[in-house]
């Protein structure tokens, strides 16, 4: 009936809640009155002939009522969407927070554009959800007692009438609902196939171009169009017998109150009055349960947002160093996080590392062991999944490992201010997120506090003014998300930009795999090494320009070091390196 | 007033598309009014059986209103179901007509004015613009013909036994049914396009801090980027509420008139009783009739609200379709001799002479060049290769020769005709495209790899997977080749889908093969089979491979450098690396990938 997670939210504003069932009540009461008024009314004026300026008051009572009516009704709405609005903030801002908790590893796991859209629209069934199906499950829970406790001592066979119906509408339609729900799921396959089948020939447009099939497909679409009628039909014609047996009884029920009440008359058995009076409460009898009916969807939808939106916030955090939000602090991390004191440069140091990404995957990082001295430039190399996006992850905390140590000149990186050390390390990612905005904001999200003047000093240094100023309006002209609008090479320059503008003493370099922007090869290159200048360096490189600059390779294969040493030293030796370099002569890309 | 005018235009478009459905939809709609009614029905009876019941009249005088109590009773419930049926039997013809309207429509003209667009979002806007308008008629037209019928019958029905309460409850109905939705129009109009536009900037906000998450923590700028996004949702939450407060308030108004309504039919009933003009058994009938007739408002407000989403809608797919005669980017010129009916059945031919001559093509009137002077020779049987970074004007050279575009200025011949005198078709028969993300449909594999030749026989298509290293793959699946591979083949692995893709160009068996970035997103291993499996099958056959790879190029008859949508540079291998041009250059350099 109820979600319980929902429930549990709603049950921070117990105010709105009380509010809500206490406008419920009143509308109830209002009702009443206004059936008793109106019964009054036409029986003063029918049987006893009253004259019309003797029933002003009755008039001005059921005004009155009405309008009552009327304000309880929009404030019982305006309490529910008062709550529903507090459970969305929360709700809303509880995933931005996981999502950040879990860090950008573990997110990249998730479906991400589903979250998103969970996150915004996604949850605006809410409204329904607490602005409609709540209170209305609210009154169906209060509004018909409260009628049978006026109708029964009056008359206990409109009573008895309406007390066996009752039940029955909810069974039947959920009986139905079944059994159509079941119908559904059986055609499932066909239904969404054949939903999708339009976007699905409009996105292949071009292929069936090509193929010649694309003026023949018209047909198809008709054919389509025609069995998905057909099908959803048949399920339709099922589904709405719940629509059908929901009429059928509330309104049986009131013809049959109505015929009931009618011979009980003719025989004298009850009083005009009180019979007129049951005749009008017995749809306003139904009504909640109906209204509970047409509600339903609204029910099912909240809910599965609800379950998507606490099946996210169930996700473990995992290796994330950033948790300290987490409920249990490890005893053994109460104790101050340390600073790093980066005057001389920073050494780092993994001592056996292991690394699991997930439970039963593959260990990422065997054991590893290498030393990184201050100012010292390591190129990383090795095929894919040989470990070397895994050194950039834990250097950047957002993985920690499963065993062994990482040394920031001396101190296991365990015990630091994770935000203090992310404040002494550049990143240089394969694949920049370009964020929506001006190129200015894009690297200043390298260093918030960075002046104007520093921004354009980094960038002159760097060799950038010139890309920057290619630009229709400088640095501030508006990129759009992911960097629409902006090449592969530019969308480099413009993370090589925000690394420099740290000046942070430990560069972590991913070198894109493929730059398609021929036209900025060289500038991206010259930025590279100006960035590196004076900066211990760990970098998982793809080129043999790159690798060529650096201190020494370590060659990662199957989370171990297989070869290290100078680059020159390597080519040399007729090792790993050399059979990595050989293989990849075939790709030169442009 | 220029605006009013568009949505006119919108308006009778729409209606003219959704005419030969008009019985049909007045049908629904009639089950839709007389629904309303039976329930005015069943409650006039039932007051007027009580009212006559308690003058104690001998019980057979009663006997017509009992049975008129349960012939409303009843057929209120049969009428719902008939509505509700027949409203969405005439929704899916609607949906079908529209699809297949919208299908022949644009057809012709893609993929220019669909590709210029670009993206799958739009794909997206117009499937949800045509579902949008599938419900067109249920939400938007039905709602204002079955009030105005219930209301009109009612008040008819009203004024036989007491005309003021007629009278009331059309004054009612038109101001709260009518007035009081288009006041909240009004109020709402403005403030629901602004949330629309913020709720893009949030979406926008939401995606970089997701997407950029890694960026955002290791700059220590996640917190800050969160809390903006949070306030952001805040504030569009609040709008959001305030507009569903609106809603709910229309709602709550619409029944306080009805309430009103009932109030003033048994109000103006008084007098006339009195007076002696109106009998005292139809004293309570009237207000109810009044109320009932109110039901058929409630669903105004959000047919209101429909309409301006459905013709938003409407002018979106129609600006896509500007013309109700489509002005073809295709225009078919009469079959010419040589041309037969099922183009991809034809058997392999003898390549043609293809020949693009000093073509120049621009995408837009305001843009730049994308080709310009490009000049290529494909005789039958040549071997030759188009290379380039992204937007050196390759793809462009692709897409003009299939007559996606028609170029600005130049000639493309096949075997010394002009490409433009020939049917789309024809010239698109004797190519065979490999491209960089082929479609895959929604289908099963044999369904997919059919389409290059329909009339094809199993073997053949045996044959087809067999020489792209499908069969294997195939044959490990339970289903086998009607095995369903999901939405754009996203069942398959990459390497698995260009295979199917592939298979097509095995199947369709053209004379020219174009692997237009065949290999691009595919790992190095299934890249070289595929290009073997072509090697050893191409013979004969012309072919063209356009890449940015440099790589196995060795052995082209003439390897053409593109730059800015201009040959940079071509000639052999040999000879362009001895020429220590670009292409040398870059291949010296040793840009390659460790």
């Amino acid at each position: 009936m109820i979600d319980k997670n929902l429930w549990r939210e709603a049950g921070r504003d117990k105010l709105y809640l009380a509010g809500i069932v206490l406008c419920g009540l009143l509308s109830g009461v209002a009702v009443l009155a206004q059936a008793w008024v109106l019964a009054c009314v036409v029986r003063a004026v029918f049987l006893d002939g009253a004259a019309p300026l003797g029933t002003r008051s009755f008039f001005a009572a059921l005004l009155a009522l009405v309008t009552l009516r009327a304000l309880t009704g929009w404030l019982e709405e305006w309490f529910a969407l008062r709550l529903a609005r507090g459970v969305q903030f929360r709700l809303r801002e509880a995933v931005l927070a996981h999502m950040e908790k879990i860090g950008p590893l573990r997110l990249r796991e998730e479906q991400t554009g589903e979250l998103l859209h969970l996150v915004t629209e996604g949850l605006e069934v809410l409204h329904a959800y607490f602005g409609k199906y709540l209170p209305q499950l609210f009154k169906t829970g209060i509004l018909p007692i409260l009628f049978l406790g006026v109708i029964f001592p009056r008359d206990w066979t409109t009573g008895l009438i309406l007390l066996v119906t009752a039940p029955l509408l909810p069974m039947f339609m959920m009986m139905i609902g079944k059994w159509a729900g079941s119908e559904t799921k059986k055609r499932w396959r066909v239904l969404a196939r054949m939903t999708g089948y339009l976007q699905d020939v409009l996105q292949g447009m071009t292929t069936l171009k090509i193929l010649g099939q694309s003026a023949k497909q018209a047909e198809k679409v008709e054919e389509i169009s025609e069995d998905f009628r057909r099908v959803s039909l048949g399920v339709l014609r099922i589904a709405f017998l719940s629509a059908l047996t929901l009429e059928l009884f509330s309104t049986l029920s009131i013809a049959i109150v109505a015929v009931a009440l009618g011979l009980r008359l003719v025989g004298g058995g009850i009083d005009f009055q009180t019979a007129f009076f049951l005749l009008l409460l017995a749809p306003e009898f139904y009504l909640p349960i109906r209204s509970l009916g047409a509600q339903y969807h609204a029910s099912l939808n909240g809910a599965a947002a609800a379950e998507r939106v606490y099946a996210f916030l169930r996700t473990p955090a995992g290796g994330s160093t950033d948790d300290k939000g987490s409920a249990a602090p490890d005893p053994g991390r109460l104790k101050p996080r340390l600073g790093v004191d980066a005057a001389a440069g920073i050494s780092v140091s993994f001592c056996d590392v292991t690394l699991t990404y997930g439970e039963e995957r593959e260990r990422a990082l065997e054991g590893l062991s290498f030393e990184l001295r201050a100012g010292e430039k390591i190129g990383l190399v090795g095929p894919s999944g040989g470990g070397k996006s895994s050194v950039l992850n834990l250097l950047l905390g957002f993985v920690l490992p499963d065993s062994g140590r990482i040394l920031i000149n001396g101190a296991d990186m365990r015990d630091l201010d994770i935000e203090a050390w992310r404040r002494l390390v550049a990143w240089v990612p394969q694949k920049p997120w370009v964020f929506a905005g001006s190129i200015r904001d894009n690297l200043l999200l390298g260093n918030t506090e960075a002046t104007e003047e520093l921004m354009r000093q980094t960038c002159s240094e760097l060799g950038l003014a010139e890309f920057v100023a290619d630009l229709p309006d400088g640095y501030a002209t508006r990129v759009g998300q992911g960097g629409r609008g902006l090449s592969g090479g530019q969308i480099q320059l413009l993370a090589i930009g925000r690394a420099a503008l740290r000046r942070a003493p430990l560069l972590l370099l991913d070198e894109a795999t493929a730059n398609l922007d021929l036209a900025r090869e060289e500038t991206v290159q010259n930025a590279l090494w100006r960035l590196m200048r004076d900066k211990t360096v760990v970098a998982a490189a793809h080129r043999l320009q790159t690798t060529m600059r650096m201190d020494r390779i370590l060659v990662l294969q199957r989370g171990r070091v297989s070869e290290s040493g100078a680059p020159a030293e390597l080519m040399r030796r007729d090792g790993a390196f050399r059979a990595l370099r050989q293989a990849g002569l075939g790709g030169a890309g442009l | 007033m220029e605006k009013q005018l568009d949505s006119m235009t919108v308006l009778r478009r729409l209606l003219t598309l959704l005419r030969p459905y008009r019985l049909m939809m007045i049908g629904a709609a009639a089950c839709g009014a007389l629904t309303v009614l039976a329930n005015a029905g069943l409650l006039a009876v039932s007051a007027v059986l009580i009212s006559s019941a308690a003058l104690m009249p001998p019980l057979f005088e009663l006997t017509l209103l009992i049975v008129g109590v349960r012939f409303f009773g009843v057929g209120r419930a049969a009428l719902r179901y008939a509505e509700r049926y027949f409203t969405h039997d005439v929704t899916f013809r609607i949906l079908k007509k529209i699809r297949v309207w919208f299908y022949q429509a644009i057809e012709p003209l893609a993929p220019a004015n669909l590709q210029s667009r670009a993206e799958s979002a739009l794909f997206r806007r117009i499937t949800a613009d045509i579902e949008t308008l599938q419900f067109f008629y249920i939400r938007v037209l039905a709602a204002p013909f079955i009030a105005f019928v219930s209301v009109a019958a009612c008040a008819v029905f009203l004024s036989f036994f007491s005309p003021p309460a007629a009278a009331f409850l059309i004054i009612l109905a038109l101001t709260g049914g009518v007035g009081v939705p288009l006041l909240a129009r009004r109020v709402t109009r403005g403030a629901a396009a602004m949330t629309a536009r913020l709720w893009d900037e949030v979406y926008g906000g939401v995606t970089d801090f997701a997407r950029g998450l890694a960026e955002l923590t290791a700059c220590g700028a996640a917190g800050a980027k969160r809390e903006a996004v949070a306030a952001a949702l805040r504030e569009i939450g609040r709008r959001r509420n305030k507009l569903h407060a609106l809603d709910s308030l229309t709602a709550v108004l619409i029944q306080f008139f009805s309430h009103l309504a009932l109030i003033a039919g048994v109000f103006s009933g008084v007098g006339l009783v009195a007076e002696g003009r109106m009998e005292g058994i139809f004293l309570a009938m009237t207000g109810l009739v009044a109320q009932a007739a109110f039901e058929s408002l409630q669903p105004m407000p959000l047919a209101l609200e429909q309409l301006d989403e459905g013709l938003t809608a409407a002018e979106r797919l129609f600006s896509l379709v500007p013309d109700d005669a489509p002005r073809r980017a295709e225009p078919e010129p009469p079959p010419s001799p040589g041309y037969e009916a099922a183009p991809a059945a034809v058997k392999t031919s003898a390549p043609p002479d293809i020949v693009w001559r000093q073509v120049c093509f621009r995408y837009g009137k305001e843009e730049t060049f994308a080709l310009r002077d490009f000049s290529l020779h494909l005789p039958p049987g040549a071997k030759k290769a188009l290379v380039g970074s992204t937007g050196a004007g390759k793809s462009t050279v692709v897409s003009l020769l299939l007559r996606f575009w028609p170029y600005t200025a130049g000639s493309i011949t096949m075997d010394g005709r002009e490409i433009t005198d020939m049917a789309a078709e024809e010239a698109r028969a004797a190519l065979g495209v490999l491209s960089q993300d082929p479609w895959i449909f929604h289908a099963t594999i044999r369904e997919n790899i059919l389409l290059a030749r329909p009339e094809a026989t199993a073997a053949d298509l045996r044959e087809a997977c067999r020489l792209a290293r499908l069969d294997e793959f195939i044959r490990t699946l339970p289903d086998g080749y009607e095995t369903e591979v999901g939405e754009n083949g996203l069942k398959l692995s990459g390497g698995q889908r260009q295979r199917v893709a592939l298979a097509r160009v095995f199947l369709k068996n053209s004379p020219v093969i174009i692997l237009d970035e065949a290999e691009q997103g595919l790992d190095t291993l299934t890249g070289e089979e595929i290009r073997a499996s072509l090697r050893d099958w191409a013979g004969q056959r012309t072919v063209l491979t356009v890449t940015h790879n440099l790589s196995g190029l060795e052995d082209m008859d003439e390897i053409i450098v593109m730059d800015e949508g201009r040959v940079a540079e071509r000639g052999t291998h040999a000879a362009l690396l001895s020429q220590a041009g670009r292409y040398a250059l870059l291949r010296r350099k040793g840009l390659r990938e460790l």
